[in-house]
């Protein structure tokens, strides 16, 4: 709970502090922009006792934040939640999983298209990650074997690749992020949809 | 965007991510809830006779009522406990069986070891979650022979067993399943009987009665007939008919025979009367450790007595008075005075509780311990004149089981002469013996023939007498001094004939494996040396087959029968129930077993060739072994007949078909795919299973043979330009013409040339004759790899033998010279060969060149000139390439490779014990009643992978360098197998033994993989 209280309150302070951008003709242009994403996420567990399933989840919610940094670089901030439940087998560890943490990429702008811009980025993830329930079955789906629940904040490495289309009044974004565990963590593949929202 | 919007958004991120920290989840997301763990699935209990240790369980599903899966495996322990884990998760039946391991016999407390055919099961319903307690005994195993009639019936498992299990319980009066069977050996310190003791006291009157039935037969106790064998014939008895009324299915040819033990008779009562009779004899004896004495027990075996069960098939116990066979001596002669023992020898002292002596209804007041019994009569006691002795014998239940008498005549009052040696000998000069008895006063006179007899002090007398054929009679004169006389003519008979054995009534019918191998239907004779008697192993043992001729024939179990007979010589002779007849076996001249007394029945003897009575490893033997049974008959005065019945025997394999060919590793090529084929190759493939269980009642050995076959085949595409052509040879001819002929020898010689000339010019002396090269040759269809391939070179100039090639005319020529200051000049030539007829002469050779010159002045002196110019006349070929039709052109060919797939072996393993089988050359050991599992191992070879792409591309251009493209790979391996099995004579004896031959499998197991 402490946990969460840090987040949020670091999430608003990031809302709070967005870059301007000089306009055209004598506006700031703002440059900042907040939005959410529903995203589909290939998921793995690194874990310690052994292996576990591949398996596709869902998450629902992703806060964004991302602004322009220089040139043709901008800043892509996160902060998300994710529980997930992987299933066991004979040979693979099954567990419910539960994420929630930041992560925040630098993207360089790679092309500009009469359709969209494309953006190719790499980045840093920090997540508290709660594995419980973590346990084998055998071959008759009964319990087979169980281990302790486990715990702790679990960094992981980003690549992501994005295409973002300009609509009216808002922004339409696909992404494909890689994100590869640290530690005994998680590694995902995702495939992200989100709307911006310049404010 | 507007202050407004903007605030909205934040609010409404704001918003959305408290309330998704807030929460505790996603909507929607997966239960993270751990699965329910698994239910229990523990089986334990006891295997009893008495406690089996080392006996391996083996736990099998029963769905259907059908023996399947193995699902757990344990061995008991030294009181018969096991205790296992079983691999289930549903409610379902489940067989539990144990072989193997060994028990005490508590009646004799010898130790017997399960043969490997012997079994003892137990069927109950096991459910998920709940430990089950099963015991495994006799009285188990009959329950589940009791579900194996249902199940034959018709009838549905679960049912079966409920009914099969009710009716058993209902009989012993406990739970046979859940009751632990408490051996009667322990301390007791409980009283009052219950249902353990009961569960004991039924087992142990098993050990008791298979004593006495191997005392019935004259074997030793508990050998050849023994509880576990008992329950064996028990479990026969109830799964042919659901009944214990003695009749069962003989030897598994589905026709009811009567059962028997030997010589005893199996029937409803016996059954009754022997569990009744029998735990009370264990409870009486020093076996018995419980607290539980027989007067306990006795209203519980009563009650088993008189049990109106079903499965007696509504039979009234029929109590038998005779049980117990009764010795008594007789040689106590005809009159009794004074004091003389009478002995009785009961056969089955155990049985016995109470045992009384009378003599004319009077009871004796004497006090016997039931067995060798000698009780002393005072024939003073009585009045003259004849008495009846009576002997008594009553068992545990209170019924007579013996009653013999024996009649005297009591003489007091004068003296006597008891002539205590036999009336009848086989000897010339015999001893004739007994003592006297007078009434005190005094022998005055005893002569016997004349002769004056001594007697001792203890009144005994004996004398010499030399006899003559035929009846003998002997003068006795005795007197006391008192003047009684006693007088008495005493016969005596020499009997010196022996018995006859009169085997004319026949043997039993019998086939015999002549010396091509074929069986031929026949019947025993005496001597049966030369083609041997042919037996099938599941006919080696009776079985619990009658030694009866009918029951015999029936089982299909070949026998000697005799009748015997004393012949009557002067009246005398031996009935032939009194006849002394005995027998032994014998093999290869040598004892294997002692004399045993042969039983008289129907006026005959029977000699079946079984095991029970040849003894259990007289079917360890080659056709070349000798067998002979030697028989003795010897009358009560000693003189003995002999016959020996000979014969060879050859045990052949009986019951021989496979259960089931199954395919192992097919999922190896479905799994792996046309894609990962390369994974299939060079490996060993485990490819057929054939599952064989061997019901005889002996071991055998398998010897096992492949019929070969196995191929892959490989099919692929070839992808590939291909030029095919013709070389063309051209002879040509390279020549250099003279062209400056005039004047050749002036100057340089200057020539015209010709590299390819195909035309000459010659003359023949009449004119200029064309001659032309040879033709053109056109070659064999060669490939080549290229579209525009180049042909070889000219080949190397030869000079052409122009003397072979033309005529030898030239022509001649002369042309005057003229030039300043010379006078009449000529020059003149020969030549020949040229190029052209027309135009400037160009001859290839010229001869004779030489100019003649004259100077006018006469101071110049004349002179010749002349020079040689050999011909330059070569000859080559030129090669050139002529393109087949069609070619070049792009071919797609389907191609095929086909290799063989080896054999590796067999694996044989038996799967009732779960251990692998090694050949001894060649033949693999299967113990009866196990089955085993036999795999065919092959060797699959390594193939070429052809990959290339490009063949299955459209619009792709074929190169000269093939490109190959796999289609399919096949695999075909003959499922046949041939398979040789003998008996098992033991491992030396294998190739001595007749075989049987078997194969089984047809076509070919095929696995394919395709792109």
């Amino acid at each position: 709970m402490k946990f969460k209280l840090v987040f949020l309150i670091v999430l608003l302070a990031t809302l709070s502090c967005a870059n301007v951008m000089a306009a055209a003709i004598g506006m700031p242009q703002q440059t900042a922009r907040l939005g959410f994403a529903l995203g589909f996420a290939n998921f793995a567990v690194d874990d310690p006792d052994g292996d576990s399933e591949d398996d596709w989840a869902v998450r629902p919610l992703n806060i964004i934040y991302t602004d322009r940094a220089f040139g043709v670089y901008r800043y892509w901030a996160e902060a998300f939640y994710q529980d997930t439940v992987l299933s066991a087998s004979n040979t693979q560890i099954g567990q419910e999983v539960k994420q929630l943490g930041i992560r925040g990429s630098m993207q360089r702008e790679m092309a500009r298209h009469p359709i969209g811009t494309s953006w190719l980025g790499a980045g840093f993830q920090l997540s508290h990650d709660d594995y419980r329930n973590r346990h084998t079955i055998d071959n008759a789906g009964f319990l087979a074997q169980t281990y302790s629940d486990r715990s702790g904040l679990e960094p992981a490495l980003l690549l992501n690749y994005m295409f973002e289309k300009k609509l009216a009044g808002w922004d339409l974004a696909g992404k494909i992020e890689k994100s590869i565990a640290l530690g005994d963590g998680t590694n995902e593949l995702t495939f992200s949809l989100a709307l911006l929202f310049s404010y | 965007m507007s202050k407004l919007i903007q605030t909205t958004v934040k609010s409404i991120l704001c918003v959305a991510l408290s309330g998704l920290v807030a929460c505790n989840g996603i909507p929607g997301s997966e239960s993270g809830d751990l699965p329910p763990s698994r239910p229990t699935a523990s089986v334990s209990g006891f295997v009893v006779d008495d406690a089996i240790n080392g006996a391996l369980i083996n736990v099998y599903a029963f769905d259907g009522g059908v023996k399947g899966d193995l699902l757990g495996t344990a061995t008991t322990g030294l009181d018969g406990a096991y205790s296992l884990e079983i691999d289930a998760v549903n409610k379902r039946p489940i067989l539990i069986e144990a072989r193997g391991g060994s028990y005490v016999e508590l009646s004799t407390g010898l130790q017997v070891t399960l043969k490997d055919d012997e079994v003892l099961k137990a069927v109950d319903i096991f459910e998920p979650g709940q430990p089950l307690s099963l015991m495994v005994t006799p009285l188990t195993h009959l329950v589940v022979a009791l579900i194996e009639f249902h199940l034959n019936e018709g009838v549905g498992v679960e049912e079966a067993i409920s009914t099969a299990s009710s009716d058993i319980n209902e009989l012993f009066g406990f739970d046979v399943h859940s009751v632990y069977p408490r051996s009667i050996a322990d301390q007791g310190s409980e009283n009052g009987i219950n249902d353990e003791h009961m569960y004991g006291f039924f087992l142990s009157a098993l050990s008791s009665w298979t004593k006495r039935i191997s005392e019935q037969n004259s074997v030793s106790p508990h050998e050849t007939y023994n509880s576990i064998g008992l329950s064996q014939i028990l479990f026969n008895e109830l799964a042919s008919d659901g009944l214990m009324d003695g009749r069962a299915s003989v030897n598994s040819t589905g026709r009811l025979g009567d059962l028997a033990l030997g010589v005893v008779n199996l029937d409803a009562s016996s059954y009754r009367i022997s569990f009744a009779q029998h735990m009370l004899a264990m409870a009486a004896g020093n076996e018995n450790l419980t607290n539980i004495s027989v007067n306990e027990l006795l209203p519980r075996a009563v009650e088993f007595l008189n049990s109106q069960h079903r499965i007696f098939a509504g039979l009234e116990t029929q109590l038998k008075g005779d049980q117990v066979d009764v010795t008594v001596e007789e040689n106590l002669g005809n009159y009794r005075s004074g004091i003389f023992d009478f002995a009785v020898t009961l056969g089955s002292p155990d049985l016995i509780s109470s045992v009384s002596f009378s003599i004319d209804d009077v009871e004796l007041p004497v006090v016997v311990v039931p067995g060798d019994m000698v009780v002393p009569i005072d024939s003073r006691q009585f009045p003259d004149g004849e008495r009846t002795l009576t002997m008594v014998a009553k068992d545990w239940l209170g019924n007579t089981v013996a009653n013999v008498s024996s009649t005297f005549k009591f003489d007091n009052t004068a003296p006597h002469v008891n002539v205590t040696s036999g009336l009848y000998t086989n000897e010339e000069t015999y001893i004739l013996s007994g003592e006297l008895i007078d009434n005190d006063s005094g022998v005055s006179r005893f002569e016997i023939e004349g002769q004056a007899v001594s007697v001792a002090d203890d009144g005994t007398w004996s004398i010499e007498l030399s006899l003559n054929p035929g009846k003998n009679t002997i003068d006795i004169v005795l007197l006391d001094w008192a003047g009684n006389e006693f007088g008495e003519d005493l016969v005596i008979t020499p009997d010196l004939s022996a018995p006859v054995i009169d085997t004319s009534l026949g043997h039993g019918a019998a086939r015999f494996l002549s010396g091509d191998d074929q069986v031929v239907d026949g019947a025993l004779s005496d001597n049966n040396v030369g083609d041997p008697v042919y037996i099938e192993t599941d006919k080696i043992d009776l079985d619990g087959v009658a030694i009866a001729r009918t029951s015999l024939e029936q089982a299909q179990i070949p026998y000697f029968a005799f009748k015997t007979h004393d012949p009557v010589v002067d009246g005398v002779s031996t009935a032939a129930d009194a006849l002394d007849v005995k027998m032994r076996y014998e093999k290869n001249e040598a004892s294997v077993s002692d004399w045993k007394a042969l039983a008289f029945f129907d006026g005959k003897y029977v000699i079946p060739l079984a095991s029970e009575v040849l003894g259990f490893s007289w079917h360890q033997s080659t056709p070349d072994d000798q067998h002979a049974i030697r028989v003795q008959v010897a009358d009560k005065v000693g003189n003995i007949a002999e016959k020996v019945f000979e014969f060879n025997a050859a045990f052949v394999v009986s019951v021989f078909d496979l259960e089931g060919i199954n395919e192992l590793n097919q999922n190896i090529f479905i799994d792996a795919g046309f894609s990962n084929r390369a994974d299939l190759y060079d490996m060993n493939l485990s490819a057929l299973e054939y599952r064989y269980t061997n019901t005889g009642d002996e071991a055998i050995y398998l010897s096992l043979e492949d019929s070969g076959g196995h191929v892959v085949e490989q099919s692929y595409e070839k992808f590939v330009r291909e030029h095919k052509v013709r070389l063309i040879t051209t002879p040509l001819w390279h020549v250099k013409a003279i062209i400056n002929i005039s004047d050749m020898c002036v100057g340089p010689v200057n020539r015209f040339e010709v590299e390819n000339a195909s035309t000459i010019y010659h003359y023949d002396g009449k004119g200029w004759v064309a001659v032309t090269a040879p033709p053109a040759t056109v070659g064999e269809v060669v490939d080549v790899f290229s579209d525009t391939s180049v042909a070889p070179d000219d080949s190397e100039e030869i000079d052409v033998d122009l003397a072979e090639l033309f005529d030898d005319v030239v022509v001649h020529s002369e042309q005057p010279f003229e030039d300043v200051g010379v006078s009449t000049s000529i020059t003149s030539y020969d030549y020949d060969y040229r190029l052209n007829i027309e135009g400037v002469l160009q001859p290839i050779y010229v001869a004779n060149w030489q100019r003649t010159i004259d100077f006018i002045d006469p101071d110049v002196e004349d002179k010749v000139i002349s020079c040689e110019s050999p011909p330059f006349f070569k000859k080559y070929k030129r090669y050139s390439y002529q393109s087949e039709p069609d070619y070049p052109k792009d071919s797609l060919l389907t191609l095929h490779n086909q290799q063989g797939i080896d054999l590796v072996g067999y694996t044989v393993t038996n799967t009732t014990v779960n251990t692998d089988i090694s050949a001894v050359n060649g033949w693999y050991r299967i113990p009866a009643g196990h089955s085993v599992s036999i795999t065919k191992n092959v060797y699959i070879p390594i193939l070429p992978v052809h990959d290339d792409e490009e063949v299955a591309s459209s619009g792709a251009v074929a190169t000269y360098t093939p490109q190959l493209y796999d289609k399919s790979v096949n695999w075909l391996v003959n499922r046949s197998i041939s398979l040789t099995a003998v008996h098992d004579a033991g491992e030396e004896n294998i190739l001595a033994m007749p075989s049987k031959k078997f194969s089984a499998g047809e076509g070919m197991l095929n696995y394919s993989v395709t792109r």
